[in-house]
């Protein structure tokens, strides 16, 4: 256990072609002792690239790698005191279970009864004590998982790092998971960072999330921090299953009542924003802005109230998962998507009169991504 | 009423006749070297008969009497020679592979080309700097001078080089985060290669086997040859000498290789893929 400190920690990599990859660029990043961090991004932003800079795996071009006091910029890996969980599980496919665990202690200076102590303790945190004598070929997916958990656990090393070890699991067996890796933390207290490219995965079992995109930290804080204050439009869109809605288009007129102007919509994006923030938007009239605003906020039928203040728009498909109804609607070619109970009555093809509540929308400036106008949280609907 | 053939089962009545056609003539060659081990000379030179007037072993005895050779001795020399080839081939090989399918180094690209254009050089413009190099350490007319010239293969450097890629890069990086050295990981990783390392071996015992340059170079007492030398002194000796006796010497040389041949033919199908989980 012990804090991992990375100071702008870059490595470029060349694809193909030649041209200059930055798997990581700058990444400033500090990871207390005993937290659980999520390093969470679409698939190649350089995530798997950051735990293997962590890990020693491959070279940094510049920066730093801290664990505890010491810089381990030039330490093999072995002498890191870091675990690794390979996405695809990295087990030895002749040796058996018993083996594959003890794998990484063999080659240090740990007794054999040591050995046999630790691999059995691991063993049972993961009801793996009836499969100890397999081979990894007679495992289903979930039990090769915990194999390759337990290779990790038997180190007892500061740092785990976890590379969407889920990701190869079915989706109930992915939920048990998650659930046992958070309790798996919790017992063991020690550091983790775990990356994945779910969202859900982010949100459940970090008590800290880091979003990462090209090779760059863009935001860091708890899951609900960030969900509800995402930092531009790339986080907003990226968090949520399904994400943020986003709606291109140009500030037409400032003032307390923002006016949008957006392609291939009759009449502006009404907007009352209030004094202050219309201050803070003066400066964008002209400019290219997205509108964005959470699914379940977008209010349906009745619940939008008074005509005047709402949209019509037209349901195209109605998904339900059990739980709630995910509703796509569609207003003049303008796409966007609406949480709604189970029970109520919509049907495709049918017209609904829409509204967001004004202090649940953002603006995004329409080039970087960058907030603008955060949501007001807390104000009346 | 006659059914008529599908094309595709024309076809392959077409390819089972080529395919006897072709495996006949093929054959034909070892048939008549065995049949000939028990005709005496006027018989052999028949060109029409192929099977022997009788079933005489005389040839056989006089050949493993070894009074013309010493074939007992040349033989095991033969032995020898193959099985250290093939040990020393495929552990240099799969070693030189494993480095460069699973490491990154400077003028690696180069490297590997330079040892692939071993595979095309002809032997025989290596034979004078060879001899010479064998010279200089003291080779000459030593087993040795024959096993470490033919350790070295680019043919097996290219093929280890690609079993030791199919080898998931994570294998490699667990192994070092537990702490292994280079040579650990390449020692862990071997089993995954078990039966390309047999193929591979199996295939360098019998080039081994048949091998005849090098020998010819290097080996001259009549002790220390191996088979295809003795085989050639024995052609030489006189046209009144009994060719049978040639023929039975021969029909005993491809028989070891024949055998491995057959055994392999099983191993060849086994693959990487067998032992990895997917
Ligand atoms: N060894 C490598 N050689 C060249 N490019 C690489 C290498 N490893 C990763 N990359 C590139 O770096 C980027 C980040 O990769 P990766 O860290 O694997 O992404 P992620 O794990 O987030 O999906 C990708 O564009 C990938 O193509
Ligand atoms: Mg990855």
């Amino acid at each position: 256990m012990a804090t991992l400190s990375l100071h702008c920690v870059s490595k470029k990599f060349r694809d193909p072609r030649g041209r200059e990859v930055r798997a990581a660029d700058e990444i400033s990043l500090e990871v207390p002792e005993g937290e659980f961090l999520v390093l969470v991004g679409p698939s190649g932003c350089g995530k798997s690239t950051l735990l293997r800079l962590i890990a020693g795996l491959e070279t940094l071009d510049e920066g730093s790698v801290t664990i505890g006091d010491r810089v381990v910029n030039n330490l093999p890996p072995a002498d890191r005191d870091v675990a690794m969980v390979f996405q695809n599980y990295a087990l030895f496919p002749h040796l058996t279970v018993f083996e594959n665990m003890a794998f990484g202690l063999q080659f240090r200076k740990i007794t054999r009864r040591e050995t046999k102590q630790r691999v059995n303790a691991a063993a049972e945190l993961l009801k793996l004590e009836d499969l100890l004598e397999r081979k990894p070929g007679a495992l289903s997916g979930g039990q090769r998982q915990r194999v390759a958990l337990g290779r990790a656990i038997v180190r007892e090393p500061k740092v785990f790092l976890l590379d969407e070890p889920l990701s190869n699991l079915d989706a109930q067996l992915r939920a048990e998971t998650r659930a046992e890796l958070a309790r798996l933390h919790r017992r063991l207290g020690s550091t983790m960072i775990l990356v994945t490219h779910d969202q859900t995965e982010a949100m459940t079992l970090g008590q800290r999330l880091c979003v990462m995109n090209g090779g760059k930290v863009i935001q860091t804080g708890t899951p609900l921090e960030i969900y509800q204050n995402p930092k531009n439009a790339f986080v907003a869109g990226f968090l949520g299953s399904p994400g943020m809605n986003l709606i291109r288009g140009i500030v037409h007129a400032g003032g307390r009542e923002l006016l949008v102007a957006v392609k291939g919509l009759e009449e502006r994006l009404r907007l009352d924003i209030g004094t202050e923030l219309a201050a803070k938007m003066a400066p964008y009239l002209g400019k290219d802005v997205s509108i964005g605003f959470r699914p379940e906020h977008v209010l349906l039928g009745d619940a939008a109230g008074p005509k005047e203040s709402a949209w019509d728009a037209a349901l195209e498909l109605c998904e339900p998962l059990g739980h709630e109804n995910l509703i796509h609607l569609n207003r003049q070619g303008i796409p966007f998507v609406a949480r709604a109970p189970v029970g109520s009555t919509f049907a495709p093809g049918q017209t609904l009169p829409v509204r967001i509540p004004q202090e649940k929308v953002m603006v995004f400036e329409g080039a970087s991504g960058e907030l603008i106008v955060e949501q007001m949280a807390g104000a009346a609907v | 009423m006659k059914k008529a053939l599908l094309p595709s089962e024309r076809a392959s009545w077409t390819a089972t006749l080529l395919l006897i056609v072709a495996g006949v003539l093929f054959i034909y060659p070892f048939v008549w070297m065995f049949c000939s081990a028990f005709k005496d000379n006027k018989e052999i030179f028949k060109p029409l008969q192929l099977l022997p007037g009788a079933w005489n072993l005389e040839y056989y005895k006089l050949l493993f009497k070894g009074e013309l050779i010493p074939f007992w001795r040349v033989f095991a020399n033969s032995v020898l020679v193959a099985f250290l080839q093939a040990l020393g081939t495929v552990a240099l090989t799969s070693l030189a592979g494993y480095v460069f399918a699973q490491h990154r180094f400077r003028f690696q690209g180069l490297l590997f080309v330079a040892s692939l254009v071993v595979i095309v050089l002809p032997q025989q413009a290596l034979a004078i700097p060879l001899f010479s190099w064998l010279n200089e350490l003291k080779m000459i007319d030593s087993i040795w001078g024959v096993v470490l010239p033919g350790v070295v293969s680019g043919l097996g450097i290219l093929y280890f080089t690609q079993v030791f890629r199919q080898i998931p890069r994570e294998l490699v990086e667990a192994s070092r985060l537990a702490g292994l050295s280079e040579f650990r990981v390449y020692w862990t990783l071997l089993p995954l290669c078990g039966s390309a390392l047999l193929s591979f071996g199996l295939i360098q015992f019998i080039l081994s086997w048949h091998e005849h340059l090098i020998p010819l170079l290097v080996l001259s007492t009549q002790d220390k040859q191996t088979l295809p030398l003795a085989l050639a002194s024995l052609f030489g000796s006189s046209l009144r000498f009994p060719f049978a006796v040639l023929m039975a010497a021969s029909t005993i040389t491809i028989l070891p290789t024949a055998i491995l041949f057959a055994v392999m033919h099983r191993r060849f199908k086994s693959s990487l893929s067998e032992v990895l989980p997917h």
